[in-house]
């Protein structure tokens, strides 16, 4: 399989300008396969959110490279990246993050909504399958704030996925789920990876989900100590 | 655009006893705006008029009386569109005696017709009526004990230049102005003229103005209509220079008192739409990440600010009026009429709810800037 | 013919028949088949050999587990002829273990039995084991080696960090790895090991190597 993402050599200070930088990220070089399915682990403040977020260019990178599908982030703008995120990229994190003021149909569409290109029966239809995907069917227009942890992770699921992106991004996503909902939100993004050949990085300490990913990177200090594949 | 208007659409609507608690907030701060803006203006306008309303705005004084005055009157009437009243009177120094008792008095002849307008004796008069014929007069109120005479009485004019006449009480009036109450013995202008003795003839015109303001381009206007430049022509502004100071260093207070109000009404609407925003970054992330552009969200913000400062504007303009409404209507004095007489002022009220709207607007710039520039981030990874 | 008697051996475990499973087996040791033979022949395959009947589920586990149970008797019940069948001793000591969170210790058995057969003094000192103690034990037991038995790839992690605090501790204990986790080169790579021992063949060329 080619490669979907590579970051070259990345480096993280923060407070790059100021009596006590911080360096987060030490030349980080890493390829992922189009349709794999990777977790990324590392005690806290090992720099793996920081690499997360770089990936997800929710973040710049000091120093290096990264490349999506062959094109160069570091050289897009602001306003560039923000259409990378909408059209190439899906978000998952840890408290779900949903807009409480939405119900969860609009919640899951509106990624698409940012896109502003016009609704159409087709997405409003492929919203509601999504929902039905994730198991919510019946759901659909409940507000975010009326459905439980559970629930909402999955719409924030449903939500990441209404784009097509080419790469789903997952920070801790069943970090304060209990284990029945851990094990039903894994098979999800497995069943996902399967059926859409969406690319998955996933962060997380639960061992049962890292260990059941097709390939571990940890991170430690803000360097790969370890990069394993099944 | 449209999706900002719909995100900002539901903030509102969602968070709806905050959203109220703002729009009460901005349309409070607009009322009292709107209030003190009319209050202050009627104060203006009530003070001008309580001054110089019901009395001679411009005089021509003529010193050695005027004859054949219709067609100068007529004349004086058609120079300027400004002039809303013009009365021509007569008036002779002498005394009243009544029996025993003497008071010097001021004799003043009037064409009731038009000088009702100026001085509205209608209103004034507190006993009896306005003389209608030839030596019937009326008089001030104070005469009335003074003289120790009553409505229907006849009380006897003499003076040394002019002689005697016998004349009929009608009526008392009450100028509310003690020199005037204890001088003043009003008649129709044919009782002076007769007593002097020398035919038609008045010895002032008085008149009065739209636009008190323009008093001297009205006295010019006449003094080029009469082509006299040696006329005695006196307008209010020239004989009560300080109450014009007075009048304009008052209107400058209330123009001071109103900008402190819009800068109080300003500075808590931004206060409270930063909060707004700030309860949002939440929000503001998660579509952030989800890739919503940085001007799309400054928007969001912005139209959060534009309708609660729409619906805070029209709220607070409705508040004011009914605050005026209710204080012309409650606070009134002895005769009914209110205490400050106050005018919907409507271009003056569309201004205050036009401030209201662009400093909300402008409000929630500064925090939507700032908002745009939010990491992503920081908020993600603090929950 | 070994084909036929190992498909025997399958049916028996299919069955889930403990006793007589280890009969088999027994009658193969007592009939003069050597116990490498049945090892590599009959145990370590049957391992890997499932036909899962609940098809919804891609691995029964309580069937992997049952296996299990059946394979550590008859490895038990082994012992003898290993004791039986060991070659020259080589006074060299081997602790055999898994580290922490590594449940699966069928493989360490093996290893450990393996090593003790090969003349080594071997000593399994089992799955799951804490670092600490695993460097506590090295400390009282002074081994010449130590062998670490990994299965779940993921264990990697631990096993990284696990051997290079042997390397610190003790920088002259050989490190030996053997298990299924270390199949891809690059995964090894990446871990402290003196000797990478995939099979029985690689451990007895190792002990040839000792010895020498």
């Amino acid at each position: 399989m080619a490669d979907i993402l590579t970051l070259k050599n990345i480096t993280k200070t923060y407070g790059e300008n100021t009596k006590n930088p911080t360096q987060v990220l030490f030349g980080i070089d890493l390829n992922f396969e189009e349709s794999s399915f990777n977790s990324i682990i590392g005690q806290s403040g090992s720099g793996k959110s920081t690499l997360l977020n770089i990936i997800g260019s929710l973040d710049r990178p000091s120093g290096g490279e990264i490349f999506l599908s062959g094109k160069d982030l570091s050289v897009f703008t602001n306003k560039e990246l923000a259409d990378i995120r909408n059209q190439y990229l899906g978000f998952i994190f840890q408290f779900h993050y949903l807009l409480p003021e939405f119900s969860a149909l609009e919640n899951v569409l509106m990624p698409y909504k940012i896109s502003k290109k016009e609704l159409t029966k087709e997405i409003e239809d492929r919203a509601y399958e999504l929902l039905e995907l994730v198991d919510l069917k019946g759901f659909e227009n409940k507000l975010a704030t009326n459905l439980s942890g559970g629930q909402q992770q999955r719409v924030a699921i449903a939500r990441s996925l209404i784009n097509n992106p080419k790469i789903v991004l997952a920070d801790e996503p069943t970090g304060n789920l209990d284990s029945d909902t851990t094990e039903k939100v894994y098979n999800l993004l497995r069943e996902i990876n399967k059926k859409f050949k969406t690319t998955f990085i996933i962060i997380t300490h639960d061992r049962h989900i890292a260990e059941k990913t097709d390939r571990v990177i940890e991170i430690t200090d803000g360097r790969i100590s370890l990069d394993i594949k099944k | 655009m449209k999706l900002a208007f719909s995100i900002a659409k539901r903030f509102l609507m969602s968070a709806k006893r905050h959203t109220i608690v703002i729009v009460f907030c901005i349309a409070i701060g607009v009322s009292i705006q709107v209030f003190i803006g009319l209050l202050l203006t009627g104060l203006g306008n009530s003070l001008i008029d309580s001054t110089i309303g019901s009395s001679s705005q411009i005089t021509i004084t003529y010193e050695d009386n005027l004859a054949n005055y219709n067609s100068t009157v007529l004349a004086v009437s058609e120079a300027s569109d400004n002039i809303s009243v013009v009365t021509e009177t007569l008036t002779i120094s002498g005394a009243l005696t009544n029996d025993t008792l003497t008071e010097n008095i001021v004799f003043r002849g009037f064409n009731f017709d038009t000088a009702n307008q100026i001085y509205k004796f209608d209103y004034l008069i507190v006993e009896g009526q306005l003389p209608t014929s030839n030596n019937q007069v009326a008089l001030g109120i104070e005469l009335k004990e003074m003289l120790d005479i009553n409505v229907g009485d006849t009380i006897v004019y003499n003076s040394t230049v002019f002689g005697e006449e016998v004349l009929e009480i009608t009526g008392f009036f009450d100028f509310n102005v003690l020199a005037i109450n204890q001088s003043w013995v009003i008649t129709p202008l044919t009782t002076v003229q007769d007593i002097i003795g020398e035919g038609d003839q008045i010895g002032k015109i008085e008149m009065q103005l739209d636009e008190v303001d323009d008093d001297l381009e009205t006295k010019a206007a006449i003094v080029a209509a009469l082509d006299d430049d040696t006329l005695d022509i006196v307008t209010w502004s020239e004989q009560n220079g300080d109450l014009l100071s007075s009048i304009s260093s008052q209107q400058s207070s209330s123009i001071l008192i109103q900008v402190c109000v819009i800068i109080s009404v300003i500075l808590s609407i931004v206060s409270v739409l930063s909060i707004t925003v700030l309860q949002k970054s939440r929000q503001l992330s998660i579509l952030k990440a989800m890739g919503i552009q940085d001007k799309d969200a400054s928007f969001i913000f912005l139209f959060e600010g534009f309708l609660l400062g729409i619906f805070g504007a029209m709220l607070g303009v409705v508040f004011g009026v009914g605050l005026t409404y209710a204080f012309t209507t409650f606070a009134v004095g002895s005769d009914g009429s209110p205490i400050i007489p106050l005018t919907l002022d409507y271009g003056f009220i569309a201004l205050s709810a036009g401030i209201a709207l662009t400093a909300s607007t402008l409000a929630a710039l500064s925090p939507a800037i700032k908002s745009s520039k939010l990491s992503v981030i920081e908020v993600i990874r603090n929950g | 013919m070994k084909n036929n008697k190992y498909n025997e051996f399958l049916d028996l475990l299919e069955k889930e028949d403990k006793g007589k499973s280890l009969l088999f087996i027994l009658d193969l040791l007592n009939s003069g088949v050597d116990v490498v033979t049945v090892y590599e022949d009959y145990l370590i395959p049957s391992l890997f050999d499932f036909k899962c009947l609940a098809v919804e589920q891609e691995i029964c586990i309580w069937k992997e587990h049952t296996r299990t149970s059946i394979i550590r008797t008859v490895l038990e019940a082994s012992y003898p002829y290993i004791i039986e069948q060991r070659k020259k001793e080589i006074h060299k000591k081997v602790i055999v273990l898994c580290p922490q969170e590594e449940y699966h210790e069928i493989g360490a058995i093996i290893a450990s039995n393996y090593f003790y057969l090969l003349g080594f003094e071997s000593l399994y000192i089992g799955a799951n084991t804490p670092s600490d103690d695993i460097v506590s034990a090295i400390k009282i037991l002074e081994p010449d080696y130590v062998a670490l038995s990994v299965s779940n790839y993921y264990n990697l992690v631990v096993t990284r960090k696990l051997t290079k605090k042997i390397r610190e501790n003790y920088p002259n204990l050989s490190i030996i790895l053997g298990g299924q986790a270390f199949s891809k080169a690059e995964s090894l790579e990446q871990v402290t090991y003196n000797f990478y021992l995939k099979d029985y063949k690689d451990m007895v060329s190792f002990a040839n190597e000792v010895r020498k």
